[in-house]
């Protein structure tokens, strides 16, 4: 792939498997080159379908630093445009969610249609003809969107060298594990709430933090505690070998959190639920669902947790702002639901056991890369050990880091050219 | 309950918070009560939407155990408050049942950290107290902090509120 920019960064030394540059949390260059080369220039997450279910519903949001809608015509096709009226360059769109006809410039009157086509122009008869080319000049549409499962990921400049289908690979199956949680496949993404948690520190902090096997039993004291003293046996086996952290390829990962016995699967969950799960995906697809949880990225700015959507946005070399999207489960008994938000409530947001302590952290590695005398960020434990399944995955123990080595194959391809 | 009456309860409580009394504090709800702060939507219904804390009494004595606790990291150094209240208002219910609403500004600070400079956070919000008489004793059954910026970007809510 070509890369744009200036930067004579040599990106392939500066992203080792294993070691990470310190400059690459810090420095506004680099900042900058990801951002031509992999957040405008590859799949990004932008929405999950359920958050604009019907036509003319959309949704605001970024592809990196770029405003941009996210939004369903009246023939049920999903665009992805940058959020600039094509006159002056004001956002036409100042919604997170909504619904409607139109888009319409408060500057001058300009109205794009939800396809992104300049429907009206304020004023018309001021131009002269030959001025204004209305057939030109509706909103940028991205390079490319495409979906998998009703989730959207778009490319913003330039179409992908690589298909969606190629570049989720192997976890398309972890997201279809996810999905049958509902009898239906389908999640509704959101609409129960969004944790709207800034932090100081770099993007990719989050990244590699969302499949961080090594930190719990130290970082999470305090939840874990609570967690093993209400949920007992479920815990048990927490940080012992049978969990794996996977390099799924293209920077996507996933670390193995617990793997429930059926007896936890059957405490946890009520018969009713089971059995609906049972009766729609077959007994082996259902149980292997309930008896799973993951953690998974796909880089660079999405991830899934047990229950959430979870999506970074870079902000600055070093502030990032993540949304934690909740997930219900269509068709399931209403105690399914308010347990997962119990569940989500305990762990995640601002105020809850775990995440807050994460946060924190983050700020101070933030603060320790100003050290940049100290070049090397660490990220090589269990790399002599790491083997490679049989579907090409490559693997690591829960507690190593395999899964945070793996964005940085994609970031060198990316930012450097490498394979 | 007079608006009197109601203030100096209010106050009163807020005096335990700013003090760092957090197990006295716990003394002044019900056995039954709920210690709910709202995220997005403050008239959102906590069996369809996720909050920031939705407490009983059980996870709320959790809560107080995480912030006694060494290894709560994200209250190193740990935040000291003054709730400012002001804007009360009774509702007078069943004979031992009152609802009080308040306006509070919630100051926060941490002080010496590493990172030096950390601001002064503030936190308004709309109160929503019911209270019961239990033993001759007003309780709180019911505490809601309604965040004016529930629905915002916001860094981190360990502390009491």
């Amino acid at each position: 792939m070509n890369a744009p920019g200036k930067s004579t960064r040599d990106y392939a030394d500066l992203a080792r498997t294993g070691h990470t540059h310190v400059s690459l949390y810090t420095s506004p260059e680099v900042y900058q080159d990801e951002l031509d080369r992999i957040f405008y220039r590859s799949w990004v997450y932008v929405a999950h379908d359920s958050e604009i279910p019907n036509p003319g519903d959309y949704k605001t949001t970024y592809i990196g630093e770029i405003p941009v809608i996210v939004s369903r015509d009246s023939n049920d096709k999903i665009h992805v445009m940058i959020n600039r009226c094509m006159h002056r360059g004001a956002t036409v769109c100042n919604s997170e969610t909504g619904s409607g006809e139109k888009f319409v410039c408060p500057y001058h009157g300009w109205e794009f249609a939800p396809d992104g086509e300049l429907l009206t122009i304020g004023l018309p008869r001021g131009y002269n003809e030959g001025e204004v080319n209305q057939k030109e000049l509706g909103l940028v549409h991205a390079a490319k969107v495409d979906s998998y499962r009703g989730i959207i990921f778009a490319s913003l400049y330039e179409v992908p060298d690589i298909t969606l289908d190629e570049k989720l690979g192997n976890i398309k199956e972890v997201i279809d594990l996810y999905m049958n949680l509902s009898p239906t496949g389908k999640i509704i993404v959101g609409k129960s709430g969004v944790y709207k948690h800034p932090y100081h520190g770099n993007w990719k902090i989050q990244t590699e933090g969302s499949v961080e096997g090594y930190h719990a039993i130290f970082t999470h004291v305090t939840a874990l505690d609570v967690m093993q003293r209400k949920m007992g046996g479920h815990l048990k086996g927490f940080t012992t070998s049978g969990l794996h952290g996977y390099d799924t390829g293209h920077g996507n990962n996933v670390l193995e959190i617990y793997k429930h016995s059926d007896e936890v699967v059957h405490e946890r969950w009520s018969k009713e639920y089971i059995e609906l799960l049972c009766d729609a995906h077959g007994e082996t697809a259902a149980m292997d669902a309930l008896r799973s949880r993951f953690n998974m990225v796909i880089f660079p700015n999405f991830a899934i947790l047990e229950y959430q959507f979870r999506v970074i946005r870079p902000l600055s070399p070093t502030e990032t702002e993540v949304r934690l999207y909740h997930t219900m489960l269509d068709g399931v008994p209403k105690e399914v639901n308010v347990r997962r938000i119990r569940d989500h409530e305990f762990f995640y947001g601002q105020a809850s056991f775990g995440g807050p302590d994460d946060y924190s952290i983050f700020g101070r590695m933030q603060e320790g890369y100003k050290a940049d005398t100290v070049p090397w960020v660490y990220l090589n434990r269990g790399i002599n050990t790491e083997t490679t399944d049989e579907k090409g995955n490559r693997v690591g123990d829960l507690t190593q880091e395999t899964q945070q080595r793996a964005p940085y194959y994609e970031y060198r391809r990316l930012m450097a050219g490498v394979e | 309950m007079e608006r009197s009456e109601a203030e100096d309860f209010l106050y009163s409580e807020a005096r335990l918070l700013n003090s760092g009394k957090n197990r006295e504090w716990q003394k002044l709800f019900t056995e039954d009560a709920i210690y709910w702060v709202p995220a997005n939507d403050p008239d959102s219904d906590p069996e369809e939407h996720v909050s920031y804390i939705y407490d009983d009494m059980e996870l709320l004595n959790e809560r107080l155990g995480r912030l006694e606790s060494e290894f709560c990291f994200a209250q190193q150094p740990a935040s000291t408050t003054l709730h400012q209240i002001s804007n009360v208002e009774v509702e007078n219910g069943a004979d031992n049942e009152v609802t009080l609403r308040s306006n509070v500004l919630i100051f926060e600070f941490r002080n010496n950290g590493q990172q030096r400079f950390y601001p002064l956070q503030t936190f308004p919000a709309f109160c929503e107290h019911r209270l019961r008489k239990e033993a001759g004793e007003w309780k709180i059954a019911y505490k809601k902090v309604a965040l004016l910026n529930c629905d915002g970007e916001i860094q981190d809510l360990t502390f009491l509120m």
